[in-house]
Formats: C-alpha cells, sequence, structure tokens
C-alpha cells in the first residue's frame, strides 16, 4: 500500500507542466531555487511547492552546496523501466509512421486494382 | 497517440492510430513478410527476415539494423490470429538461432506480449496496439512498478517528461 501510495505521488508529480519544466531544466544539470524561479517565472513559494512535490515522488534531491542546496534530479527515478518506455515508444510511433508512408504506396496500386475490377493481387486476400 | 497506463500491478504500453486502409489491406501489412518488413522497426532501420512460421505456436525471427547500432534479433512466439481482428505475439530478443535472450537496453526487463486490435472505423481502420511484461521476476516487477501511475487510471504525456528525465541520465 505504501508503495502504491509513492508511485500515485510519482505519476502525479509528473502530471503537472511547471514540474515537467523543471525536470527538463534539471536534466541539464543541478539549479538552485533561485535559478529554478527565473527560468519559470514564478514565486519562490510556487517554485518551493512544486519541488517539495517533486522530492516526495523520488525524482529530485537536494545536493549539499552551502546554503544553495541546488536541486537535482535522481537518477534512480525511473531507471530501467524508463529506457523501456523510450525504446516502446522509438519502434512504435517509428514503425506505425512507416506504416502510414508505406500504405500510401501500397495503397494506391489496391486502389488502382479496385477500380479496374482486377481480381486481388495476391491469393492471401482473405 | 501512446500513453502508459496501468493493468493490475503490471504497465501497460499503448499507441493506437487510424489508417486510411480497409482491416484487410491493413492485416496483410502486419502479417505478410513481405509488407512488415517494409514498415516495422525504428525510423532509419532496415530489417532482415530469417523465419516466419506464421501459426499460434509459429516463430517470426528476424535481425533490424539502425544506423550506428549494433543489430537486434528480434524472436516473436504467434500466440492468437484471428484474420484482420486480432494478433498477439510474445515478443522477446534473440540470438538470431531461435533462442531467447535479455533485451539489450537493460537488465530486469523480460519478453513482452504483444497485442494488436484491428478496429474497423468509417472507411479505414484503428490499430490499437499494446505491450505488457511476460512473466516477470520479481525485479523485473520492482523495476516496471516506478512506472506505474498506480491502480487509479491511465496517465498521458509520458514521453515529455521521460525525454527530459532521460535527457539527464
Amino acid at each position: 500500500m505504501e508503495e502504491e501510495a509513492r508511485l500515485d505521488r510519482a505519476f502525479a508529480a509528473l502530471s503537472d507542466p511547471t514540474r515537467r519544466a523543471i525536470l527538463r531544466r534539471l536534466s541539464a544539470g543541478p539549479a538552485t531555487v533561485n535559478e529554478l524561479r527565473a527560468g519559470a517565472a514564478l514565486s519562490q513559494p510556487a517554485i518551493s511547492k512544486h519541488l517539495k512535490i517533486l522530492e516526495r515522488a523520488g525524482l529530485v534531491e537536494q545536493g549539499r552546496a552551502a546554503q544553495f542546496r541546488p536541486r537535482r534530479l535522481r537518477r534512480d527515478g525511473l531507471g530501467p523501466a524508463a529506457r523501456w518506455v523510450k525504446e516502446m515508444g522509438r519502434l512504435w510511433d517509428g514503425s506505425f509512421d512507416r506504416l502510414e508512408a508505406y500504405l500510401g504506396v501500397i495503397g494506391v496500386e489496391e486502389t488502382k486494382g479496385e477500380d479496374r475490377g482486377d481480381p486481388p493481387k495476391r491469393e492471401t486476400e482473405r | 497517440m501512446s500513453a502508459v497506463e496501468a493493468a493490475g500491478d503490471m504497465p501497460v504500453f499503448r499507441i493506437e492510430r487510424r489508417f486510411a486502409a480497409k482491416p484487410s489491406l491493413m492485416w496483410r501489412m502486419w502479417t505478410e513478410p513481405e509488407h512488415v518488413m517494409n514498415w516495422f522497426g525504428p525510423k532509419g532501420s532496415t530489417n532482415v527476415l530469417i523465419e516466419h512460421d506464421f501459426r499460434v505456436g509459429g516463430h517470426w525471427q528476424g535481425r533490424t539494423e539502425s544506423p550506428g547500432m549494433p543489430p537486434m534479433f528480434g524472436l516473436f512466439v504467434f500466440r492468437a490470429i484471428e484474420p484482420e481482428i486480432y494478433l498477439e505475439w510474445l515478443h522477446g530478443f534473440g540470438d538470431g538461432a531461435g533462442r531467447f535472450v535479455p533485451a539489450p537496453f537493460g537488465p530486469d526487463i523480460p519478453a513482452f506480449i504483444t497485442r494488436v486490435w484491428f478496429l474497423p472505423d468509417g472507411d479505414g481502420v484503428t490499430v490499437r496496439l499494446t505491450w505488457t511484461p511476460h512473466e516477470p521476476s520479481a525485479a523485473e516487477i520492482e523495476a516496471f512498478r516506478k512506472m506505474t501511475p498506480g491502480m487509479t487510471g491511465g496517465w498521458t504525456g509520458s514521453f515529455d517528461a521521460l525525454d527530459a528525465y532521460l535527457a539527464g541520465l
């Protein structure tokens, strides 16, 4: 149950565009609250609130550089499952794009055949 | 459109797209090797077919080559074939000789069940495809649980955030 609550927090954290923007910024390197504020045009309390949500979700952690405590991404936050999702997206988004393009070629032939009342070109037509 | 959702305690990868083709033509695109070879795989990749035994329990083996990457050997086992309606296979990675090997993009990644629905949609067809882990180990379940939005519902916008996240790894 506790694990479930943690997962809910992680995905709730990712569902907000401002927090995704913060993650995107942190993916380029650690940043302090002030640096994040400058990029996001938000008040300091607002940024702190978003950071707290990201930290509770286990996606961001605080560094120890003196009083500025820059925030950074946690490397173990999503891990291999994230790579899996990325690979799947690359495979199937790419495949569907290619399929669409390929149908453009094949589809023309098929339509021509049907217009002329030709029999199907392949016996495997079901 | 693609998204990660939860089913039970397992994540489901889902992608859905409408194509301007009849279900019968779409079925052939997925099941006839000379067609499959022309579109399957990430952008810029090419395929070499090794085996295509299209029946329930039969194997599909192929080698996918992408520029700048080592070739990947896919090993699929067909599990359900319902012409023009539904296709299901176990999607794993092979050694090119009929044996399963771990996925090349990380430990704790099992094989997957791929399910494809061909849904008539006006004068076209909507293809819905899902991937779920196949008989994952405890470690694999733990790895995947990090991706699930809990039991409460779906979540979209995953790739946006993931791309940002992965860029920092």
